[in-house]
């Protein structure tokens, strides 16, 4: 006898349907709805992991074409079209915001900032189940928000590193030497159906707290920049109730110009001069007389902080003219010529105004500024800048340059004079080392009203900062005899 | 109230009705689920109901003795049955995107955990594979679907309805030509149900439960449940004969006289008298009533029996009785 069963129930029911079946999308785990705001390379690696994807699956089912050998994690933060062609696979209608980097930033700033020096970042919880969501990947983070636990970079079995390449074997894909499993099978089946608890939330409000701040800020990278981490990490600062999980501070040296005062008469010629930073080799620079004034300080506590019998009388005496002091009685001259290359260190001091030599500083010290002025102009000439820019604007923006350019050429002429005093090797943080300047200009109101600057250390390796300096020198020279060229070839 | 839809009975796809058949089909499976089978076969005639009443199954929630996930799918015979074969049919039924060059094995992978994330998205504990047209499938097949079983046992139950359609071949069940070995029918073959037409008299175990026939049940579906417009109160049998309705009368009310024309109808036809009604001819014969009958003329009041014979004819009736081997429309 059959179990008696009733299925209509009492009262008004549903129409009963034809096709009763939740439509899955093309692949399994491919509902984003359920995953909100995760990476495009987090996608990616749950739908590698629930549907048994092979390496060449990439190609021949999201019609991805990446050298086995490249960084998955990479190819699918930072290319637009690799991108595309997996949101074309899961038949979105548009690459979803938060696979983009740029919509994680607290400032507008392209993705690929963060190209060198890449490498994948995540929770061990939140991948444990099958999720990664871009957050993880920003620096200025140091824990999960809502797991409280490290980011990590390598495995966290062994230390060792994790496999994010093209190439993985189905079931091991970002595994490390030691065989640890990073993403389980059932609890990322689980996660298909929710972000960790928590994530959601905060994410949401996350990006919405990026977004007003992306308004207001603008970061300027320097040229050929290192790993921004720890840069990045210096310059955003988190509201206080997420800073718990946010990077501890690093001993970077950071400086932040506020609007206040007013520019001086020769302000908007000041603003003149420095288009020549623009230039494929700059060469020298007219500096304004406040301008001249801290490159002349910079100048003159270097030459009195030299060891002795590094410079000779005439160097000395160039090095201090700008300060109007004399040789200390202590000084002793170095026993040699003249040195050309020395001398012409010093700012140089002439009938049509005050010079910087910029050959003995670092590309990466001075064309910040550049970017940094086209953002402040907008688009306007300099003579619309100078009309409506607010007086502190101006100030601001003069003041953040002189900075700049007297901590470049501090460091340039500690660089470029370390081979002629080896003693300067010796000398800790007043040695010499060559930095890179992160600029994040903040506006309030269509205002700017700070700039901050994070000095990052550029790796050069040991003691071949001249050597640095001399090859961008000599790349400048090419690059300005090659424009020069093709400017020949056009007219003719 | 008023709508600019047309009503449910005039659109492509009609209604679908809640029937004893169905519910029979819903006791069965709940014992055998209960039980701790791995399948049941549901036996019946072409067009009786058997895909719609696992449908059903899939869209209440009286029977259900854990929750679960229904998923369904039509077994198209290939030429050669294989492992890729079997697996991506099952994927590409889901719309799945699936490269022709995968792997089996990883086919396999990507079924398993398809139903493993559609039961977790719904909080399943048993996935229920309706798996139409089952009598086509091979021994090979049934490997396969041990395979599934296996894949699925660690984590999950997976529980399928072999819908087979009896008179589709020579054998009984399946196309199998002879006894599967042990492994498969220990797991596939050990449950069963045959699923019937509306019945036209209550099985004597169901007396104490069942009151009224499969027919009649089946006509009070549109007699007093199924309304329209939604929320109006008009079933569909008041809908279409508005004057009848009136009077008194219902579909069920003359269910007499169609038993007795359909009885003349078979016994004409050589067809011993009726016990069961495929539900396809029945739900025809419903609409014929209602759309060409009772709508069309404004003064209906009852059936007569020219028009049920009139009504059986255009429904197909006979063509739908097994035993029938009169002339093909």
């Amino acid at each position: 006898m059959s179990l008696f069963v009733n299925l209509r129930p009492e009262g008004s029911r549903e129409p009963l349907r034809h096709d009763p079946y939740t439509q899955n999308g093309p692949f399994v785990g491919s509902d984003l709805a359920t995953t909100p705001n995760c990476s495009a390379y987090g996608a990616a690696l749950r739908l590698i992991h629930l549907n048994a994807i092979t390496p060449t699956g990439l190609s021949s089912l999201f019609g991805i074409r990446v050298p086995r050998t490249h960084d998955l994690s990479a190819v699918m933060t930072f290319s637009d079209s690799r991108q595309a062609r997996l949101a074309e696979a899961l038949h979105l209608p548009d690459v979803p915001a938060a696979w983009k980097l740029s919509t994680w930033f607290p400032f507008a700033a392209p993705s690929t900032i963060m190209k060198i020096g890449w490498s994948f970042r995540y929770c061990p919880l939140c991948l444990h189940g099958g999720y990664h969501t871009n957050l993880h990947q920003l620096p200025w983070f140091q824990r999960c928000p809502w797991h409280a636990i490290e980011l990590a970079t390598g495995c966290t079995a062994c230390g060792g590193n994790v496999r994010t390449s093209a190439n993985w074997v189905v079931g091991a894909d970002l595994s490390c030497g030691c065989g640890y499993v990073r993403i389980d099978r059932d609890a990322t089946i689980a996660g298909t159906t929710a972000p960790p608890p928590g994530a959601g939330e905060f994410l949401d409000e996350y990006l919405a707290w990026a977004a007003g701040e992306r308004v207001r800020a603008v970061l300027v990278a320097p040229p050929d920049a290192t790993d921004p981490g720890p840069a990045l990490a210096a310059a955003v600062t988190l509201p206080r109730r997420w800073r718990k999980w946010a990077t501890r501070r690093t001993a970077l040296h950071t400086r932040v110009w506020r609007n206040a005062g007013t520019p001086s008469q020769d302000a908007l010629q000041t603003l003149t001069e420095l288009e020549s930073l623009r230039r494929d080799r700059p060469g020298f620079l007219k500096l304004s007389a406040e301008h001249a004034h801290s490159c002349n300080r910079v100048a003159g506590a270097m030459a009195l902080s030299l060891p002795p019998k590094t410079l000779v009388d005439k160097e000395m005496t160039l090095f201090l003219a700008g300060l109007g002091i004399e040789a200390p009685r202590s000084f002793k001259p170095a026993r040699r010529p003249l040195s050309a290359e020395v001398s012409s260190l010093a700012p140089w001091r002439t009938s049509a105004g005050n010079f910087l030599n910029l050959t003995c500083m670092h590309p990466a010290s001075y064309r910040p500024l550049v970017a940094a002025i086209d953002l402040a102009l907008n688009g306007r000439t300099l003579g619309d800048y100078g009309a409506q820019a607010l007086p502190g604007e101006l100030d601001l923006l003069l003041r953040c340059c002189g900075g700049v350019l007297a901590r470049g050429y501090a460091e340039g002429i500690r660089c470029v004079l370390a081979p002629h005093a080896p003693e300067l090797m010796e000398m800790g943080r007043q040695g010499p080392h060559l930095t890179q300047p992160w600029l994040m200009m903040r506006r309030d109101g269509g205002v700017l009203s700070s700039i901050l600057s994070v000095w990052q250390r550029l790796d050069v390796g040991c003691d071949r900062e001249a050597d640095l300096i001399d090859a961008q020198d000599e790349a400048n020279r090419r690059r300005e005899r090659h424009s020069s060229g093709r400017q020949k070839h056009k007219t003719s | 109230m008023t709508t600019i839809e047309p009503h449910p009975m005039l659109r492509s796809k009609r209604p679908i009705i809640i029937t004893r058949p169905g519910e029979r089909m819903a006791g069965d499976s709940k014992n055998c689920i209960e039980m701790g089978a791995d399948a049941i076969w549901v036996d019946g005639h072409g067009r009786f109901g058997k895909t719609i009443a696992f449908r059903i199954l899939a869209q209440t929630d009286g029977w259900r003795p854990f929750p679960l996930l229904m998923v369904e799918y039509t077994f198209s015979k290939p030429s050669k049955s294989s492992e890729g074969y079997f697996f991506s049919s099952l994927l590409l039924q889901d719309k799945q995107t699936v490269s022709s060059s995968a792997l089996s094995n990883v086919q396999l992978t990507r079924v398993a955990n398809m139903w493993s994330t559609a039961a977790a998205r719904v909080g399943a504990e048993v996935i229920c594979v309706g798996i139409n047209e089952a009598n086509r499938m091979s021994l090979e097949d049934f490997e396969h679907v041990v395979s599934i079983g296996n894949a699925l046992e660690r984590s999950t139950r997976v529980f399928f309805f072999f819908i087979n359609q009896i008179d589709a071949g020579t054998n009984v069940r399946s196309g199998l030509e002879r006894r599967p070995p042990a492994h498969i029918s220990g797991r596939l073959f050990t449950m069963s149900h045959h699923f019937t037409g509306l019945l036209w008299d209550i099985p004597k175990d169901e007396a104490e439960h069942q009151i009224v026939s499969d027919v009649e049940l089946a006509c009070r579906e549109y007699d007093e449940i199924l309304v329209w417009p939604e929320g109006s109160g008009v079933t569909y049998t008041q809908y279409f004969a508005p004057n009848a309705w009136a009077r008194g009368w219902r579909l069920s009310t003359q269910l007499d006289l169609i038993r007795k024309t359909i009885d003349a109808v078979r016994a004409e036809n050589g067809l011993p008298p009726v016990k069961d009604w495929p539900m396809i001819s029945f739900e025809r014969f419903v609409y014929y009533i209602f759309v060409r009958i009772a709508l069309d003329k404004p003064d209906f009041t009852e059936l007569t029996d020219f028009q049920i014979r009139d009504a059986l004819r255009r429904a197909g009736y006979l063509h739908f009785e097994p035993g029938f081997r009169g002339t093909l429309a």
